[in-house]
C-alpha cells in the first residue's frame, strides 16, 4: 500500500493551515511527522483520516481518494487523536466494541477481535473501568486498541506519546515497530523527536504549514550531512584536551557536551582515525571515540536553523 | 486480529444480523448516565405524589362521581410531559452536539457506518428513551383509569399523540445538533424555536385532554368521515415530518463530496405534493375552499428558506458527483434539478414553486368544474397567486445578487456569507426606505405606496382595499421582480455558465480532477466555492 499526500492545502478564513503539503511512504514503514506546535501536523492528519476535508489538493491511499472516496479510505485507516476525547459514561469495553460494530464486525468475529487487540494493546485489566476515569498513558492505549479494531492498513497517530511515563513511551515504541513489521503503516507525530529517530524509516519536516524535508531517514541525513559528529570521553584534564582539539587538523566546532567533548571531523574516516592516534600520542587517557548518528532533532534544528516557534 | 466480513452469503448476513451500533452504544451510555436515571426516579417521584395527594385531598363526592380520573390523569400528563418534552430533546440534542463539534468531532463519524446508519441509531435510541418514559407513566395512568371518569381511548389515543410528537422533537433536535450552524446560533435556535415547539406541544396535548377533544371524537356521529382522517392525517404527516428530519440529518453528516442534495431534493419534492394532495383532498371532500390557502401561504414561506440555505452551500461537483451524472441526455436533465449544485438549487426551487401554482389551477379548474360553488374568482387570481408568486420571484433574484456579491468581492470567504447578503438586501432597502420616508415626511408610510424592487413591500400591496389599486401595485411589483432576475442573471452569466458547463459524466482521459480546476486560479472569475459544511 502506497500513501500519497499530493499538494495539500488547508485554510481556515485568512489562515493556510497547511499550504501545498505532499509526501509520499508505504506499507511497513513508519513515517515521523515532525514540527513544532501549530506548524499543521494535527490538520494533515485529520485531513489524511477523512477528518475533515482540504481546501484543496488529496490523499490517495493506493490510488484511493480520501476527498472523492472517504466511506471507502475509512476502511484503510486508523487515527488515534492527540487525545481521547472521555466518551461519557462508557466503559473501556464497551468503547472498543462500539468500534468493532461500527467497522461491521459481527458475532464472535466481533468478540475476538475486541478481546485480541484488548491484550494487544494490555488493556484487559481496566476493560470494565469508566474512561474518564484512566489515566493519560491508559486512554493512549485505548485508543490505539480502538483504532486497530478494524485492522487497518494505515495507522495515524497524532502526538501518541504526549504525554506519557518513560515506561509507556517504550512500551508504545516496541508497539509500533511490531505492527510496522506486520506490514501496517504507521504515520505518527510527535515533537519529542528523540522518540521518532529510534523507531522511523522517513520523516516529514513541516513548518508554517510548509513542508521543508521529506524521504527516508538515510536520504535527509545524507542530504544534510558534510561533516561528521564524533563524542569523545577522555580521563584527562579537560582544559588541556579541549586546547589539543582547537590545535589539531580537520577538527571544527570542538565543544564540551557533559562529561564528553562533541566535534564535526570534515572529509574521510580517515580523518577521525588520524585525530584519535594524534590524541593518543599526546597521553590523553582515552575512554571513548565514537561517530554519534544524526538524529531527527539535529536534523530539524538544522533545517529550521534552531528558530522553532 | 480481525478481519472484515465481505465475502458472506445472503443468509450469513442474516444469521450475522446485529442491532444498530448506534442504537446500542446511546442506550448503554443512557443506561450509566445519572442524569437520565435521576429525571426517571424524579418524575415517579412526582407521579406517586400526584396520585397520593390526589386521593387523600380530593372530596368524596369527586372520587364516587368519577372527576378524579380526569385530574389525576391531566396532573400526571403534565407532569410526564414535561419531563419527556423537555428532558429527553435536551439530552439527545447535547449529546449529538458534543459528538459533532467540529474542532474534535467524534470519531464514530469516520468508520464504515453509513450516515443513514449513525440517525437511525440516535433516532431508534432516543425513540426507546420516550418509550421507557412513558412506560414508567402507564401504571398511574391505568390508576387514573380504575379511578373513572376517562375511557381506555382517550388515555391510548392521547398517549400515541404526545408519543409521536415527543420523537419529532427529538429528531428536530438531533437536526439542529448536526446542522452546519454555527454552535450560538445552534444554541439560540434551540431556545427560541425548539422552546416553542416544545410548549406549543404540551399546550396542544394538554389542551386537547382538558378540553375532551379527544374523548368527544369518539362520541362523533361522523367519526369515520371526520375523526378518523384527522387521526389519519395527523400521523401521516408526522412521519412526513420525521422523514424530512431524517433525510436533512444524513444530509449533514454526509461527506461533502458525495451527491448529498439528491436524497433531500427527492424527498422534499415528495414531501411538497403530498401535503399539497392532503389539503387538495381535505378541501375537496370538506368542500371547504380555505383548505388552499395553508398551501399558498406556507409553500413560499418554504421555498425562501430554501433559497436562504441552498445559496450558502458549496457550488463545485466533486469527482464522485460528476461520476453518477447520466450520460443520456432526458435523464441528465432530469438529475440536474435534483444533484449537488447551487444554481441547480435554485431552478429545483423555481420548479416546485411554478408546480405549486400549476396544480392549484388544476385543482381551481376541477373545482369549478364539479362542486357546486366557486373555489377562487377572477379578480382575486392576482392576489392570491401573483401576491405569494411576487415573494418567490423575488426571492430568486435577491439570492442571485447575493451569490454574485460573494463571489465578486469575498469570494474566499464562506459561501454561508451569500445567505447573509441575501436576507440583507431584503430586509435592509426596505427599512432604509422607512427610515428616510420617516425623516422626510414625519410619518409612517401609506400602506398603498409603492416601492418597486423592495419586497417587503408586496405584503403593504397585498392590504390595500381598493381592487384595482390592489391590482396595479402587484403588477408593477412583477415586472420589477422580472427586471431584477434577469439583471441578476446578467451579472451572474459566467457563473451560470460555469454551472451549467460543469454538469456532465466524468470522463478520466480528457477531464481533469474538479481539485485541481478548483484551485488552478487561472482566469476564473467567480472560483466554486469549497466548504466542509
Amino acid at each position: 500500500m502506497k500513501i500519497i499526500v499530493e499538494n495539500l492545502r488547508r485554510e481556515f478564513g485568512q489562515t493556510i493551515a497547511v499550504n501545498d503539503v505532499s509526501f509520499q511512504f508505504e506499507s511497513g514503514q513508519i513515517f515521523g511527522f515532525v514540527g513544532p506546535n501549530g506548524a499543521g501536523k494535527t490538520t494533515t492528519m485529520r485531513i489524511m483520516a477523512t477528518l475533515d476535508e482540504p481546501t484543496s489538493g488529496d490523499v490517495r491511499l493506493d490510488n484511493i481518494s480520501v476527498v472523492e472516496e472517504p466511506e471507502r479510505a475509512r476502511h484503510l485507516v486508523g487515527f488515534v487523536p492527540d487525545e481521547l476525547r472521555a466518551y461519557w459514561d462508557t466503559t473501556v469495553d464497551d468503547y472498543i466494541d462500539f468500534f468493532a460494530r461500527a467497522y461491521g464486525l459481527k458475532g464472535e468475529e466481533r468478540e475476538q477481535a475486541v478481546n485480541s487487540v484488548e491484550e494487544f494493546t494490555n488493556v484487559t485489566g481496566i476493560a470494565n473501568k469508566q474512561l474518564r476515569a484512566l489515566s493519560k498513558g491508559m486512554k493512549q492505549r485505548v485508543s490505539l486498541a480502538r483504532a486497530l479494531v478494524s485492522d487497518p492498513e494505515i495507522l495515524i497517530l497524532d502526538e501518541p506519546a504526549a504525554g506519557l511515563d518513560p515506561r509507556a513511551r517504550i512500551e508504545l515504541r516496541e508497539l509500533l515497530s511490531l505492527l510496522a513489521d506486520q506490514g501496517k503503516a504507521i504515520f505518527i507525530s510527535s515533537h519529542i523527536l528523540a522518540e521518532l529517530t529510534e523507531i522511523c524509516h522517513g520523516a516529514v519536516i513541516i513548518e508554517q504549514g510548509k513542508i521543508l524535508e521529506a524521504g527516508q531517514t538515510e536520504e535527509i541525513v545524507s542530504k544534510r550531512e558534510q561533516k561528521l559528529t564524533y563524542a569523545l570521553r577522555s580521563m584527562s584534564d579537560p582544559d588541556h584536551l579541549l586546547r589539543d582539539l582547537l590545535q589539531m587538523p580537520h577538527i571544527d566546532q570542538p565543544r564540551q557536551a557533559g562529561n564528553e567533548f562533541l566535534f564535526e571531523v570534515g572529509g574521510a574516516e580517515e580523518n577521525a582515525f588520524e585525530i584519535l592516534n594524534l590524541l593518543i600520542q599526546k597521553d590523553h587517557r582515552i575512554v571513548e571515540f565514537r561517530q554519534t548518528k544524526t538524529n531527527l532533532e539535529d536534523i530539524f534544528m538544522d533545517i529550521t536553523e534552531g528558530k522553532v516557534q | 486480529m480481525s478481519e472484515t466480513p465481505d465475502k458472506r452469503t445472503t443468509l450469513d448476513h442474516f444469521q450475522y444480523f446485529d442491532t444498530n451500533p448506534v442504537w446500542v452504544k446511546d442506550l448503554r451510555q443512557a443506561a450509566r448516565n445519572w442524569t437520565v436515571t435521576g429525571t426517571l426516579l424524579l418524575m415517579l417521584a412526582v407521579f406517586y405524589f400526584i396520585s397520593l395527594g390526589f386521593v387523600i385531598f380530593s372530596e368524596v363526592e369527586d372520587r364516587i362521581s368519577g372527576y378524579l380520573g380526569p385530574s389525576i390523569f391531566a396532573a400526571i400528563g403534565v407532569a410526564a410531559l414535561l419531563a419527556a418534552y423537555i428532558f429527553i430533546p435536551i439530552y439527545v440534542g447535547i449529546r449529538t452536539l458534543m459528538e459533532r463539534i467540529s474542532i474534535n468531532a467524534d470519531l464514530q463519524y469516520i468508520t464504515t457506518m453509513t450516515p443513514g446508519q449513525i440517525i437511525r441509531g440516535k433516532i431508534l435510541s432516543s425513540t426507546y428513551l420516550i418509550i421507557l418514559f412513558y412506560s414508567a407513566a402507564v401504571p398511574f395512568l391505568v390508576f387514573s383509569y380504575l379511578l373513572r371518569g376517562i375511557d381506555l381511548p382517550t388515555i391510548a389515543i392521547a398517549v400515541l399523540l404526545t408519543f409521536i410528537m415527543n420523537v419529532l422533537l427529538t429528531m428536530g433536535a438531533i437536526v439542529l445538533a448536526l446542522s452546519p450552524l454555527h454552535i450560538v446560533m445552534k444554541i439560540l435556535l434551540a431556545l427560541t424555536v425548539g422552546g416553542n415547539a416544545i410548549f406549543t406541544a404540551i399546550y396542544f396535548v394538554i389542551g386537547a385532554v382538558a378540553s375532551s377533544a379527544i374523548t368527544s371524537l369518539f362520541g362523533m356521529s361522523s367519526f369515520w368521515t371526520e375523526a378518523l382522517p384527522i387521526m389519519i392525517t395527523f400521523t401521516l404527516d408526522a412521519f412526513l415530518i420525521a422523514g424530512l428530519f431524517y433525510f436533512t440529518a444524513v444530509a449533514f453528516i454526509t461527506p461533502s463530496s458525495a451527491n448529498r442534495s439528491f436524497s433531500l431534493r427527492i424527498y422534499i419534492t415528495f414531501l411538497c405534493a403530498a401535503i399539497a394532495l392532503q389539503f387538495f383532498l381535505w378541501g375537496w371532500f370538506t368542500n371547504e375552499e380555505e383548505f388552499i390557502f395553508p398551501i399558498i401561504i406556507t409553500m413560499p414561506c418554504l421555498i425562501i428558506l430554501g433559497f436562504l440555505f441552498g445559496i450558502g452551500g458549496r457550488d463545485d461537483l466533486s469527482i464522485r458527483v460528476q461520476r453518477e451524472i447520466p450520460s443520456n441526455l432526458v435523464s441528465r436533465f432530469l438529475s440536474f434539478f435534483f444533484f449537488n449544485g447551487t444554481f441547480s438549487c435554485l431552478l429545483w426551487l423555481m420548479g416546485l414553486w411554478a408546480l405549486t401554482i400549476l396544480s392549484i389551477l388544476g385543482f381551481n379548474a376541477l373545482w369549478n368544474e364539479f362542486q357546486s360553488s366557486t373555489l377562487i374568482d377572477y379578480e382575486d387570481l392576482p392576489l392570491l397567486y401573483l401576491g405569494p408568486s411576487l415573494f418567490v420571484l423575488y426571492s430568486f433574484a435577491y439570492a442571485l445578487l447575493g451569490l454574485w456579491i460573494h463571489r465578486t468581492f469575498l469570494p474566499k470567504r464562506s459561501p454561508m456569507l451569500a445567505s447573509l447578503f441575501f436576507t440583507l438586501l431584503i430586509i435592509l432597502p426596505f427599512l432604509f426606505f422607512i427610515i428616510i420616508y420617516f425623516i422626510l415626511k414625519q410619518d409612517m408610510i401609506d400602506e398603498g405606496f409603492l416601492i418597486p424592487g423592495i419586497p417587503l413591500n408586496v405584503f403593504m400591496i397585498m392590504n390595500v382595499y381598493d381592487e384595482h389599486e390592489r391590482n396595479f401595485g402587484l403588477w408593477v411589483h412583477f415586472g420589477s421582480a422580472i427586471f431584477l432576475i434577469v439583471v441578476a442573471m446578467l451579472l451572474n452569466t459566467k457563473w451560470i455558465i460555469q454551472q451549467l458547463k460543469q454538469f456532465k459524466p466524468y470522463q478520466r482521459s480528457t477531464d481533469k480532477p474538479t481539485i485541481e480546476l478548483t484551485h488552478a486560479g487561472e482566469d476564473n472569475n467567480l472560483p466554486p466555492i469549497v466548504n466542509s459544511g
